[in-house]
């Protein structure tokens, strides 16, 4: 993990086990990086929330539970946003599955999901044949959201 | 996370405190279905020492909600700080639960 902060920028990698143990250990890293790019603490606890979802739903549904497979994490500060990406290495999920929310308690399944699209401005999904999923999650910092071009919030490819 | 579940005269209190996350919401759901199965009619889970909570944690009440709801039982959340209870705001789940500030205010109002 490097960090470089060149005008307010930063990169930061992990490189962890699919062992829901290590989640927070994810969430932490987050969590920081969140604060360095001057998120407040709602802000800050709401992308930390996101990411957790999102390695829990590669757990439990690209990895079928297993621990001993492997996520990436990469967290790129901008002056303007804070992009999250998620790499997986497991069975391609389709960009429907990404848009599915839960409807009712009586399927509270989908709450994962419908949280990671209320919390981030931005999502993207994309399949890399013989590698896995990569998930981009963004956050425009404040006063930089404002000035972006009008698009879909959630959007998947 | 850590758990204890404690007996009072007309309640069961249960004490979490840590994080609620896929990790631990498993220990969690064993202990408040143990509670729905022998049918305790009120339950007041104390949220005031969660750090943080994701889904599968809240899915976790909201299992324990329907099954206490099921023989006419009661749950309560009390303590929950801003982190915590911003999570229920964001699942939109906020009014199906009774929140309270105190153990004491929970327990009088489910009497």
């Amino acid at each position: 993990m490097a960090a470089d902060r060149p005008g307010g920028r930063g990169d930061f990698e992990l490189r962890f086990p699919s062992d829901p143990k290590y989640i927070a250990v994810a969430r932490a890293v987050v969590e920081q990086a969140a604060l360095a790019a001057g998120l407040d603490d709602k802000g800050t606890h709401r992308i930390v929330l996101g990411l957790g979802e999102a390695i829990s739903n590669v757990i439990r549904h690209c990895y079928g539970g297993r621990c001993d497979r492997e996520l990436l994490l990469r967290v790129k500060i901008e002056p303007d946003r804070l992009e999250i990406q998620l790499q997986d290495y497991g069975r391609e999920v389709l960009p429907e599955e990404l848009h599915e929310r839960y409807r009712d308690i009586s399927r509270p399944g989908g709450l994962g999901l419908h949280i990671m699209h209320e919390v981030m401005d931005e999502i993207d999904l994309t399949f890399i044949n013989g590698t896995g999923n990569c998930l981009t999650m963004v956050k425009f910092l404040t006063g930089a959201r404002e000035s972006r071009p009008a698009g879909k919030k959630g959007t998947a490819s | 996370m850590r758990i204890t579940v404690r007996r009072e005269d007309d309640y069961a209190a249960v004490d979490v405190g840590g994080s609620i996350d896929l990790a631990s919401s498993p220990e969690l759901r064993t202990v408040c279905l143990g509670l729905v199965r022998q049918r305790q009619d009120k339950v007041i889970v104390n949220l005031a020492d969660v750090n943080y909570i994701d889904s599968s944690g809240i899915a976790t009440l909201v299992e324990c909600l329907k099954g206490l709801a099921d023989h006419e039982g009661r749950l309560a959340l009390v303590g929950l700080g801003e982190r915590a209870r911003d999570v229920f705001d964001v699942t939109n789940l906020a009014p199906i639960f009774q929140f309270f500030d105190t153990e004491e205010t929970a327990a009088r109002e489910m009497r």
